[in-house]
């Protein structure tokens, strides 16, 4: 290739990009029809965990971070006040994941919505997940609306906290856009 | 005299108690999320810091040295020193941290015959970090980063004192470069690191004396653990050598980290164990710091 050549790829490259900036990323219909062991009963889709409600949050999962048992009490609240438009989902994708751990820790934290065991990180590495507490908003037809912490508060619950997540779905359910639509997570690293 | 003893001890046990306190778990809360940085190193950003500043407060004692055949020697003077320090840090991408380190410092020596006090600006430091792998990301390898930094003869150098007792020397007088790997891994709630340094004094002639060219090594273990309060704990063990020189001296420590909001409060202390063996033509010191760090997320 001449180097006038590739110095019209790399400027049409450049120029065509932007376009693409703001299409929002959306999972595939296999993942969100693929079962994976489940806290509730033995296999479960995203799409069985969603139903007929409007908007799916996953919530990425980790049985030993600290900062994801500070978040579970929102976690958990935001699960009950929203659950009849919003169906919730945690997603354990460490690699020590496994169906007993899903189970217990269902149970201990009293969550309100399933545990999915995805050892092998593939809806993390669909949805870009690298750190407990990461949760991402998913629309009827898959396409990720928000994708970021719970809030803006790391492990103290403190009474000012940005809410982010439930910010997100009140914007969503009234038909606009959540703003912001990407947020900081804290969290610990999902052990890979 | 009674009611005054008796008010002391429901002060003393009203400190244990808040002590107690603060290490049991409270329901709401939880440990510090990630806590490798809180309580181990100063000046470090942690997972999801992105810039921080602080200031350190230091004293340190000597309480003898180590001669040329390792046995321990006690000191027969007062030999204290203040350092007060500003600190900043800043992350460049995810893994890079850049940070600077500036000290003030204050020397202050009592003999039997004579006594002195000075001091200025120390040597200031500048000091890079590289996470290839943090810790966690990985349930087999642990993290690991690289260190490099350089310490600049900002301070004033011993040759260049002239007090009698060398109060008025800040710094090394030369610059002093090192770099290095960390490895460190969480384990639950508690988290080891072991760090490995080469340093090498950059060689430099003064009033016709050569001085510096030598390398030396520093390797440290530190082994911490967050506590259900949030407070973070860590011992740490450091050797500090330069072959060339014979030198080479043995540190013990503890410090202790705690998360407020935005703020970050650690504190510690260390000792030079004064036993013969663990140390070699250098100064044996006991010392605590204090430190106040403001962090941005």
């Amino acid at each position: 290739m001449r180097p006038t050549d590739f110095a019209c790829v790399v400027l049409f490259v450049l120029l065509v990009l932007p376009l693409f900036a703001g299409a929002e990323p959306a999972l595939s219909p296999d993942l969100l029809e693929r079962p994976f062991p489940s806290s509730d009963s033995p296999s479960l889709s995203l799409a069985d965990v969603r139903r007929d409600r409007e908007l799916l949050v996953v919530t990425f999962f980790s049985a030993s971070c600290p900062c994801q048992r500070a978040h579970d009490p929102r976690l958990i609240d935001l699960a009950k006040a929203f659950g009849d438009r919003v169906a919730f989902v945690a997603v354990d994708a460490a690699a020590t994941a496994s169906l007993e751990i899903a189970r217990r820790e269902k149970e201990r934290r009293n969550y309100p919505f399933p545990i999915l065991v995805d050892p092998e990180g593939v809806l993390a590495d669909a949805l870009d997940a690298r750190f407990a507490t990461y949760s991402v908003v998913l629309d009827t037809a898959g396409r990720v609306r928000y994708a970021g912490g719970i809030d803006d508060d790391r492990n103290r619950l403190r009474p000012d906290a940005r809410l982010h997540l439930r910010d997100a779905l009140l914007a969503l359910l009234a038909g606009k856009d959540p703003d912001p639509a990407r947020t900081k997570v804290f969290g610990c690293f999902l052990r890979r | 005299m009674s009611r005054c003893r008796s008010n002391e001890h429901r002060r003393s046990l009203g400190l244990l108690a808040g002590l107690v306190l603060a290490l049991l778990p409270e329901p709401g809360r939880a440990q510090a999320c990630c806590a490798g940085a809180i309580a181990g190193q100063l000046g470090r950003l942690a997972l999801h810091e992105e810039a921080l500043v602080g200031l350190t407060l230091r004293a340190e004692r000597t309480l003898g040295s180590f001669g040329d055949d390792g046995a321990y020697r006690p000191y027969g003077s007062e030999a204290l020193l203040f350092e007060e320090s500003l600190f900043g840090n800043v992350r460049l991408g995810e893994r890079v941290q850049a940070s600077a380190f500036v000290p003030l410092v204050q020397n202050h020596v009592r003999t039997r015959r004579e006594w002195g006090f000075g001091g200025g600006l120390g040597d200031v430091q500048l000091s890079a970090r590289y996470d290839f792998l943090f810790a966690g990301e990985s349930v087999r390898i642990p993290g690991i980063a690289v260190l490099a930094g350089l310490g600049l003869p900002t301070g004033r150098a011993p040759e260049e004192t002239t007090h009698p007792l060398g109060v008025e020397a800040t710094g090394r007088g030369g610059v002093r470069a090192w770099g290095g790997l960390a490895i460190e891994q969480g384990f639950g709630p508690a988290f080891a690191q072991l760090q490995a340094l080469l340093l090498h004094d950059v060689r430099r002639s003064a009033d016709g004396r050569e001085y510096g060219g030598r390398w030396g090594y520093d390797a440290s273990l530190l082994l911490g653990a967050s506590l259900p309060s949030e407070l973070t704990l860590a011992l740490v063990a450091r050797l500090e050598a330069q072959p060339e020189g014979a030198r080479h001296l043995w540190r013990l420590g503890m410090s202790g980290g705690y998360p407020l909001r935005s703020w970050r409060l650690q504190a510690g202390f260390f000792l030079d164990p004064p036993f013969d063996g663990l140390g070699r033509n250098e100064n044996v010191r006991l010392g605590i710091h204090l430190a106040v760090t403001r962090t941005w997320t």
